[in-house]
């Protein structure tokens, strides 16, 4: 083992040289330039942390978890070089701002939300790649990183293992399946220390400490530790309610996706306007301008723009102006038509409000969180359920070993844990913003008016 | 709202199929589906690898989760005509053969998208059904060679490969 690299959560941590290879290329630096949180330091300032550390914290946490199944499934050298890379490479793909640019195909621009108008949703459009698929063309097709990995097969292999892709080692594919959410473990920690909030600090040392691998390669916790991973879970579920979900960080995000899809319907300011395009960049010599700055400068660009609406959404970022709440209306378990109504009345009554405030409606953003449940798949399945999923879906789920069974189970199907009760509810938001661009009448008169649309 | 979900259900309503996944076959039919409907052309960008049961998706199994429980409202959305007539084209594929259970029609379309994930992605030559049977028991599915003849002779009628 070559150099060592000293970690503000994990501490030293060893790198190969080929590790050490990879890391210094062009392309894996880029990550430098990528914020994990994307635009959450608008309300943490101190979230500015990188793709960069917490990819070398993954590469620190697999290390560890290698160690430990090495024995237990006889891997060979090679084996854990491999998945060890794999870990470091996970988000090499990620695009500028992470997932807030990969999704704005997926954006519904408010004009097309509300009204009674058919609309037609063209699925025949192209659209962006996710950053796993791009990860694996940066590491398959970038010149330095093919160099670090010697050669197109072995680069391959690597992506194979953090696309997850089952060819690409059946011995190891239990265990990427079931281990890559040791992604998690790095980001939970990481974020909460770097918001400064205290929602995401795991049992980090126990919950690696008490892991153990079965003989068929599934990851999971021992007994003894499942009040950590439970906590683990919990601390999940609070930051996406604390951090992640934010309302201020959630609306201004929300602006910007907005923002970047309209410049890319119009085919303005730089915004890549197909997957080709982005393939382009990613596989040439630009992928290192493929940063946090290629949005900064279109969000700059576009706070000239001629569209009333590009224009306000631009400044509304820029100027750090960030949209205002005007309404949430939460739904936790079941649900209980609130959030419908509301979600009807917007559709509904959008325009005609925007009209009398005499703004563009798409100055009003109207989105929803992601359902989120304590288990990753717990709150979509009741428990009966939860015990029919087959093995692409139950790998993904958390696992303990009880008693002297050979293969773990997940914690769901644990009668004695939280999730086994909590495991099918779901948290889930509906919210309507308003860019009002330091107008605080605007803001005042929406709440006004929207004030019982969920009644 | 996101695009990707709206998307997904007017497709699975242009074929005719249910978004029930309230067991193990009826999740498989919908991830084979959705996989050849992409490939087909009706782009839902959802990322497909090989896993199991052959392509597999995430994403996909966790909006179709969604969306059974009622949170995309599809309801002022119609999918363009190029998607239509792609789903048109894709139905004989999809629809439930006569008498045919749901666990046979899970196997007989994984056999499809699985044939077709090894054709497009890993170099499999459908020419030689022989060699396309042999890989598939590679990756541990097993199928005779009638089947494979058989289920390549359906993906041409549907110009899928």
């Amino acid at each position: 083992m070559g150099k060592l690299i000293v970690d503000s959560i994990h501490g030293d941590i060893r790198l190969t040289d080929e590790e050490r290879g990879v890391i210094d290329t062009a392309s894996f630096q880029r990550l430098r330039s990528l914020k994990q949180l994307g635009m959450g330091q608008v309300t943490y300032p101190g979230a500015t942390h990188t793709r960069f550390a917490h990819s070398i914290g993954v590469l620190g946490i697999m290390a560890r978890v290698t160690d430990i199944a090495r024995e237990a499934l006889g891997l060979k050298d090679d084996q854990v070089k491999n998945i060890r890379l794999a870990g470091l490479l996970h988000d090499i793909g990620h695009y500028p701002y992470s997932h807030l640019m990969e999704v704005i195909d997926n954006v519904i621009l408010t004009e097309d939300f509300v009204g009674s108008d058919p609309k037609t949703l063209d699925a025949s459009k192209d659209k962006y790649q996710d950053h796993e698929e791009i990860g694996e063309l940066i590491v398959t097709q970038q010149g330095d990183i093919l160099a670090a990995l010697g050669g197109e097969q072995r680069a391959k292999q690597i992506a194979d293992l953090f696309r997850r892709n089952e060819t690409a080692d059946p011995q190891l594919s239990k265990l990427i399946h079931s281990s890559l959410d040791m992604d998690r473990l790095d980001y939970l920690i990481r974020d909460t220390k770097a918001a400064g909030v205290p929602y995401g600090q795991i049992d980090l040392n126990y919950l690696i400490n008490s892991l153990r691998v079965s003989k068929s390669g599934v990851i999971g916790v021992e007994r003894k530790a499942i009040t950590a991973l439970e906590h683990f879970a919990l601390a999940r579920f609070f930051m996406h309610k604390a951090v992640y979900f934010h309302k201020t960080t959630f609306g201004i995000e929300e602006a910007c996706r907005q923002l970047l899809r309209r410049c890319k319907n119009a085919a303005s300011h730089g915004v890549p306007i197909s997957s080709r395009e982005v393939r382009e960049i990613v596989t040439g010599e630009a992928l290192g301008t493929f940063t946090d700055a290629f949005v900064d400068r279109i969000i700059q660009n576009a706070t000239a723009d001629r569209d009333e609406c590009i224009r306000s959404l631009a400044q509304s970022i820029q100027n750090r102006r960030t949209p205002k709440l005007v309404k949430q209306v939460v739904e936790l378990g079941a649900e209980d038509g609130k959030g419908r109504l509301f979600k009807s009345e917007c559709k509904h009554q959008l325009s005609e409000l925007a009209a009398r405030l005499g703004i563009h409606v798409g100055r009003f953003l109207y989105a929803t969180t992601k359902p989120l449940a304590v288990e990753k798949r717990g709150g979509r399945l009741d428990v009966r359920a939860a015990r029919d999923l087959e093995s692409e879906e139950r790998d993904e789920l958390m696992k303990v070993f009880i008693g002297e069974n050979d293969e773990p189970i997940s914690l769901v199907d644990v009668p004695e844990t939280l999730l086994h009760h909590l495991g099918s509810q779901r948290w889930f938001a509906h919210r309507l913003y308003i860019v009002d661009n330091g107008n605080p009448e605007l803001v005042v008169r929406a709440r006004e008016a929207v004030a019982k649309w969920d009644t | 709202m996101d695009e990707r979900r709206i998307g997904l259900a007017l497709a699975l309503r242009e074929l005719g199929i249910s978004g029930d996944v309230s067991d193990f076959a009826s999740r498989l039919i919908l991830q084979k589906t959705v996989y050849l409907i992409e490939e087909a052309g009706i782009k839902l960008s959802y990322p497909f690898n090989w896993y199991l049961r052959g392509p597999y998706s995430p994403a996909l199994t966790r909006d179709l989760f969604d969306l059974a429980s009622n949170r995309e409202d599809i309801d002022g959305w119609v999918l363009d005509e190029h998607s239509r007539s792609v789903a048109q084209r894709l139905r004989p594929l999809i629809s439930d053969e006569p008498d045919e259970e749901p666990a046979a029609k899970a196997r007989r379309l994984e056999l499809l998208a699985s044939l077709h994930y090894l054709s497009r992605r890993r170099g499999v030559d459908l020419r030689d059904a022989e060699q396309a049977t042999a890989q598939l028991a590679l990756n541990g599915k097993h199928f005779n060679n009638a089947e494979v003849v058989a289920a390549i002779q359906r993906l041409r009628d549907v110009d899928l490969v």
